[in-house]
């Protein structure tokens, strides 16, 4: 049984580049790889899940899209996919990409299409089950009611419809950075690895229900333009020491290295006939 | 777009409105916070005067909530506003801001209107959040401690937060972008900027941090207050201190004074006249509790024993009585100004409870199910009281209007309905119901569980009269019973409506944000 091969353009107000998909598809099928196209499977698994049912039974599969973590979680939460089978994700822009398809087998079939043509932007969040504690954070601050929680405790995505567009505020509540949003632009929240920066939570929305507000936001722009202070002061440091390693002082060095140990002229300004000199090189004395 | 929905594109065009506003809200008094359908009927008056403006539905009616608070907001001083402004506006592919919880932390690059915008509000000393999605807005919204939001935000996103902004009747004006669609987004800055600019003096009293006022009125129950006020050294006297000073949520005595400070903005500062009545009011409560719980056969309250199981019945009793005349003397001795008035609402209130608990008593000897309107009557006479001479000694102190007193009558009664009402359906929320329902206390889930499947109703008195006791949990858990609730429910929402409707009258700003704010904490959301 060959790998079945799928790639998701996240067509819809998506985050991925059109050019690399489109290289992808392009490469695929010079070589004769079947595949199948989904427009937008963020889109397509909610709205039309049966559609993506040659993805849930494949045996092996192959899944070309946004970030890798993103997209399995996305194709887990919804359940279908059958356990045993072996799907790998891979970005569009894997560096191994010209590998992973090496070793696919050719004239596989004709390429097929899995449209999404819903208006509804498909933006909603996508729990990491492996990283989520249960906690409840995110269903306690989320105003729509997009989470609700299973008899046996699990938080799921209930009513991802609710989702407010854009908003992946959530995600930067949860302690366990366990909520992704294939479609939004930043790492970590996107399913990527992130700076890890991002696991600095701080307890801003229970002091600001717990203490004098005003109080509690004047903190945090005093504490913001300080580190937006700190942050000029770095860069100016950096800046700094790589005017050291470039400029002038380095000029000198190499000005140095010109130099000669005898008492020479060219010590000063270079004599091209001065006794030192082998040639136009100066090479002997320095 | 659908038909409301639409916003003018162009600034001269949204100030045309924006004056329109003016001229039609100077003509009709709006006092602040105006419910859902009072903004609703004002912008369909202003479309039958201005038909062309039916396309701006949703924006007028933004437009009027805005007029009706913008007195107020300008007496609230910059350092006490907060500028809620959304992360949409930041461009949307080079912002280079991090974010932390509440919201995105702006670096002022440049690249959007947000730097701009912020440096003015810094400048007058607001404190501003750009926050992505809501939810920040409404955590801000409901800590009870914000005084007044100008936000900027989408249509879309003001009709989900509008019903919260009511609730928690919170001075402040909106500002709708230009676009819905959540990126890139441009707001008019020159309404921007005036709104952000505006300070004039007002009628306006400050407001009321009912949290800090809680733990200052709790200190007046401090053993050492009630044995200045009571005396010491006599065993009966200890027993009603103990009592007294014995847990309770201080609500009656937090009402009077923050009624009081409505009027007077004088947070803060009580002199013994005020705190005599406040434990006057508590008197009263503490004595009802102790006769309820005896009448009720209850064993337990606060998770301790009731009086009457500590003690015995006849010094129960006894306790109540000492309590109910320390109420009085409280009042006699408070050398407020208006003792008359205020020994007519306490006697008046004492009355009502008691006719009200007279027709539930002599009701359940003929364990007879109680018809709606009885139940809704016996609910309003039981708690209506209690919560009224509270609101009513607040405002008798501030030297309060006989219209004034009248509507805190209507609100008193509408608010005590709704507080049983709660307090129904929480018995009805619990794993099972201990003490035989609707024999023992009205229910007005089960009388209309009855009305509609009365052999259900008979199925359970059967089983219940045999003994059975699994009946108390598994009468929980049928549809019937589930059914009922829903109705009540829908019940609740619609007194706790009638409990804001009965403030519409009344011109008091101050005041009609507290009453709104109160109903709000009295009778939360379960």
């Amino acid at each position: 049984m060959s790998k079945q091969i799928f790639i998701c353009g996240c067509e819809k107000d998506g985050k991925i580049e059109k050019e690399s998909v489109q290289k992808l598809r392009s490469t695929l099928e010079e070589k004769n790889i079947g595949y199948t196209y989904i427009e937008d499977m963020c889109g397509t698994i909610l709205k039309n899940p049966d559609d993506l049912e040659s993805l849930y039974t494949a045996e092996d599969a192959i899944v070309f899209g946004c970030q890798a973590r993103a997209m399995q979680h996305l194709v887990d939460n919804s359940g279908k996919k059958i356990e045993k089978n072996v799907t790998e994700y891979h970005h569009v822009e894997d560096e191994n990409q010209e590998e992973v398809i090496s070793q696919l087998e050719s004239n596989t079939g004709e390429p097929l299409k899995i449209k999404y043509t819903d208006s509804w932007k498909p933006w909603y969040p996508v729990i990491d089950y492996e990283r989520c504690n249960g906690c409840r954070k995110c269903l306690n601050f989320c105003l729509f009611s997009v989470y609700s929680v299973e008899d046996d405790g699990t938080v799921v995505v209930s009513a991802s419809a609710n989702c407010k567009d854009m908003c992946p505020a959530c995600a930067r509540v949860c302690p366990q950075n366990a909520i992704i949003f294939p479609k939004h632009a930043e790492s970590p929240i996107d399913g990527g690895e992130g700076d890890g920066t991002e696991n600095e939570k701080t307890d801003i929305l229970e002091q600001i229900q717990n203490e004098d507000v005003y109080s509690v936001l004047s903190a945090r722009r005093k504490n913001f333009q300080v580190s937006l202070l700190k942050n000029d002061q770095f860069k100016m440091a950096e800046e700094e020491r790589r005017a050291c390693c470039s400029g002038p002082d380095k000029k000198e060095e190499v000005k140095e290295e010109e130099k000669c140990d005898c008492d020479c002229n060219c010590k000063e300004e270079p004599e091209s006939k001065c006794d030192c000199k082998d040639g136009d090189s100066n090479s002997s004395c320095c | 777009m659908s038909f409301g929905n639409d916003l003018p594109q162009h600034p001269e065009k949204l100030k045309q409105i924006r004056d329109l506003i003016r001229d039609y809200a100077a003509e009709s008094e709006l006092v602040p916070p105006l419910q859902e359908e009072e903004v609703i009927f004002h912008s369909g008056e202003l479309i039958q005067k201005h038909p062309e403006l039916f396309l701006y539905q949703k924006l007028l009616a933004v437009m009027i909530n805005n007029y009706a608070w913008s007195n107020i907001v300008a007496g609230i001083p910059f350092n006490r506003r907060i500028l809620l402004l959304p992360k949409c506006i930041s461009h949307s592919t080079k912002c280079p801001a991090k974010y932390d919880e509440l919201g995105l932390l702006c670096e002022q690059c440049g690249l959007c209107d947000l730097a701009g915008i912020i440096s003015q509000a810094d400048e007058l000393g607001y404190h501003t959040i750009v926050s992505e999605g809501t939810t920040s807005a409404s955590l801000l919204l409901s800590s009870g401690q914000v005084e007044c939001v100008v936000g900027v935000g989408c249509l879309h996103s003001f009709e989900r937060s509008f019903p919260l902004a009511v609730k928690e009747a919170v001075p402040s004006i909106a500002i709708p972008l230009y676009n819905n669609d959540c990126k890139d987004s441009k707001v008019d800055r020159i309404w921007l900027d005036e709104v952000l600019a505006v300070r004039n003096e007002s009628n306006w009293k400050g407001w009321i941090n009912l949290d800090t006022l809680k733990t200052l009125v709790k200190e007046w129950f401090a053993t050492d207050k009630l044995i200045a006020l009571f005396g010491e050294n006599d065993p009966t006297i200890d027993i009603a201190i103990n009592w007294m000073e014995k847990d309770g949520k201080r609500w009656r005595p937090l009402i009077m004074v923050a009624v009081y400070d409505a009027f007077t903005g004088k947070s803060g500062e009580y002199d013994e006249t005020i705190q005599k009545l406040a434990v006057s009011i508590e008197c009263f409560h503490k004595a009802s509790l102790v006769h309820d719980d005896i009448a009720d056969e209850d064993d337990e309250r606060y998770g301790k024993p009731t009086l009457h199981k500590e003690y015995d019945v006849p010094v129960a009793l006894n306790v109540g009585d000492l309590l109910v005349g320390y109420g009085y003397q409280m009042i006699a001795e408070s050398g407020a100004k208006h003792i008359r008035k205020l020994l007519k609402v306490a006697s008046h209130g004492h009355r009502d409870l008691s006719l009200g608990q007279g027709e539930e008593l002599l009701w359940r000897s003929n364990e007879k199910l109680l018809t709606q309107e009885e139940i809704l009557r016996i609910f309003s006479n039981k708690t209506s009281p209690a919560f009224e001479v509270a609101l009513q000694f607040g405002a008798i102190l501030a030297d309060a209007n006989e219209d004034v007193q009248q509507i805190i009558s209507n609100y008193s009664k509408a608010l005590g309905i709704a507080y049983q009402i709660k307090d129904d359906l929480d018995d009805f929320r619990q794993d099972s119901i201990a003490s035989g329902f609707n024999t023992v206390q009205p229910s007005l889930v089960s009388t209309l569980l009855n009305k509609k499947h009365p052999e259900k109703m008979q199925e359970w008195f059967d089983r219940m009269q045999k003994g059975d006791t699994s009946i108390a949990t598994e009468f929980l858990q049928w549809d019937e019973t589930k059914e009922a609730m829903k109705a009540t429910e829908e019940m609740l929402v619609e007194y706790k409506r009638n409990t804001l409707k009965s403030l519409k009258p009344l011109k008091h700003p101050t005041l009609k944000i507290l009453l709104t704010r109160l109903l709000n904490r009295i009778v939360p959301e379960s």
